[in-house]
């Protein structure tokens, strides 16, 4: 339920190297924007510039027309690993995000509300009680999941959630989180979604964004119409949908060879130096 | 019966040890009987000496008990601020190395001069000696937490003490529970030196007061019995220790 507005961003973590170079793009309010990119274009880096984990310039990057100062409850951030802290139960995980966000529940309150949240995402409420080293991945995934869905928050930040799971599990939380995320019809969440998978970004996504290698920029935008956007039924059939799985696979598969030939190039003139 | 079974290897060596010394003291007279009487003799003494060495127990214990948890607040409250704010531990540390170059047993002549009885005294230098691990490894433990577990408590907004009671003890736990430990036997240590210093009751004070006396049965006896009681400590530290940490992949 929040726009973003990212205007010409840049941003480099030590002076000499600009990891993104001049990133351009705008979220409406109840995007489901999935980023793609190579390994290292800063995708992780522009999701935490968006979580308020690294600093930006206040003119290049504005939610809901507000600058980024600091984290906060309003853009939960689901991490690849590290989601949980190990030592509390799975559920305290999400009963002290619970806690800041509703201040005056009760503990039975948070209790009953974390389980719901677990139902929603096929978790079994006897695992409420169990540490995070005693569950599986995909288990531990839901819980972030969860968590960040539990708080309510009009932004979501997710860093390939689904990375290290298999088929189908994925395919069950990509699922559920389109569900919880469509059914919220005229106040949906804005979700960033970073995604190795082009399929995963043509499933899930309302807007498609590639970035190029770093120092990045965006590449390639496509923007789906509630109308066409991809079924999972209809993800390996529908020719249109083929055709942009070839042209994005394409323009990430050029931007890497291009930079391959780049950096050659590059060696190359030192050598004659 | 359970119990027999799951430390019988404890138990071999118990055995073992025994039956070296009786090999070395009767059998074979490779030591002297005079400073290493029989063992028997030893345990008959038990009974009459018991309620003295109790007394010493619980000497010592209040010593013991006092100093370290006054050194495990005064470390791990000292150690968090300064592993969380980074300017002060740069201040700070080299000042922190250069005092734990003193050795602790040193200062026992100060001490007594300077407090206005021994037990506070002794109970200063136990502390002091605790405390100085448990800072140390307290500060190593809080900076090296992994920044994600921070990252990730600030995106949650979660505030300042409730952050450093949920996130960054619990986090830097298995460091400062790794400090307390050497810094249990530390003090043990400690506390047979202070007690060597002007005490009037305790178990160092026990042995040293016999061995004075050159009654070496007493002093085996006091050995023995501290020794039992050293282990109960560790026992149940290590119990608390395994209890808190069992979120660890380890445990
Ligand atoms: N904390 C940091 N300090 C310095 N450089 C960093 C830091 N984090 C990331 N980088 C660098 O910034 C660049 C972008 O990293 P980032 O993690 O954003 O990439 P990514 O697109 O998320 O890659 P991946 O798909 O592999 O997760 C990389 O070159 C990386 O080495
Ligand atoms: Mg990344």
């Amino acid at each position: 339920m929040l726009d973003v507005v990212v205007d010409h961003l840049q941003f480099a973590y030590d002076k000499n190297t600009l990891v993104l170079g001049d990133v351009n793009l705008t979220a409406n309010a109840g995007d489901f924007i999935c980023l793609l990119g190579q390994s290292g274009c800063g995708k992780s880096t522009l999701l935490r510039l968006l979580a308020g984990l690294e600093k930006s310039d206040p003119n290049q990057l504005r939610i809901g027309g507000k600058s980024v100062e600091k984290p906060s409850l309003d853009r939960p951030m689901v991490f690849q690993d590290y989601g949980l802290f190990p030592w509390m139960t799975a559920g305290e995980n999400i009963g002290i995000a619970l806690k800041q966000k509703y201040p005056d529940w009760t503990k039975e309150k948070r209790r009953e509300v974390a389980l719901e949240w677990m139902d929603n995402l096929g978790l079994e409420p006897e695992l409420h009680d169990k540490l995070p080293r005693d569950l599986s991945g995909g288990q531990k995934q839901r819980f972030g999941v969860a968590r960040a869905f539990a708080i309510d928050a009009p932004l979501l930040l997710m860093d390939e959630p689904f990375g290290a799971l298999d088929a189908v599990t994925k395919a069950l939380l990509q699922d559920t989180v389109i569900d919880l995320w469509s059914k919220e019809k005229d106040h949906r969440k804005t979700i960033f979604f970073v995604t190795h998978s082009v399929d995963e970004a043509l499933l899930l996504a309302t807007d498609i964004v590639v970035l190029g290698q770093a120092p990045s920029k965006v590449i390639y935008t496509h923007h789906f119409d509630e109308s066409n956007k991809p079924k999972r039924e209809t993800l390996f059939t529908d020719p249109a949908v083929n055709d942009l799985r070839t042209k994005l696979t394409q323009i990430i598969y050029e931007e890497s060879t291009e930079r391959a030939r780049r950096l050659e190039a590059e060696r190359a003139a030192q050598h004659t130096n | 019966m359970n119990f027999l079974k799951r430390n019988y290897g404890v138990i071999l060596v118990g055995v073992g040890l025994v039956v070296l010394y009786i090999l070395l003291t009767q059998t074979f007279n490779v030591l002297s009987d005079f400073l290493f009487p029989n063992l028997a003799d030893v345990l008959k003494r038990f009974p009459e000496y018991i309620g003295e060495m109790m007394g010493n127990l619980w000497a010592s214990l209040k010593l013991l008990i006092v100093a370290f948890v006054i050194a495990l607040v005064l470390g791990i409250g000292l150690g968090t601020l300064i592993g969380l704010k980074s300017g002060l531990r740069r201040t700070i540390s080299p000042w922190i190395t250069a005092a734990t170059a003193i050795p602790v047993p040193l200062l026992t002549p100060y001490a007594l001069n300077i407090f206005p009885s021994f037990k506070w005294a002794s109970i200063f230098l136990i502390s002091l000696a605790a405390f100085w691990v448990i800072l140390a490894t307290t500060i190593g433990a809080v900076v090296s937490i992994d920044r994600r577990y921070l990252e990730n408590a600030e995106t949650l907004e979660i505030p300042k003490m409730q952050k450093l009671f949920k996130i960054i003890l619990p986090a830097a736990s298995p460091g400062i529970f790794a400090g307390a430990e050497v810094a249990l036997t530390l003090s043990f240590m400690m506390l047979a030196v202070a007690e060597m210093f002007g005490a009037r009751a305790g178990l160092a004070f026990f042995v040293h007061h016999y061995s004075d006396l050159a009654r070496f049965d007493l002093v085996l006896l006091g050995f023995l019995f501290t020794a039992f009681w050293l282990v109960v400590i560790t026992i149940i530290f290590d119990r608390i220790k395994k209890r808190s940490l069992n979120w660890t992949i380890n445990n």
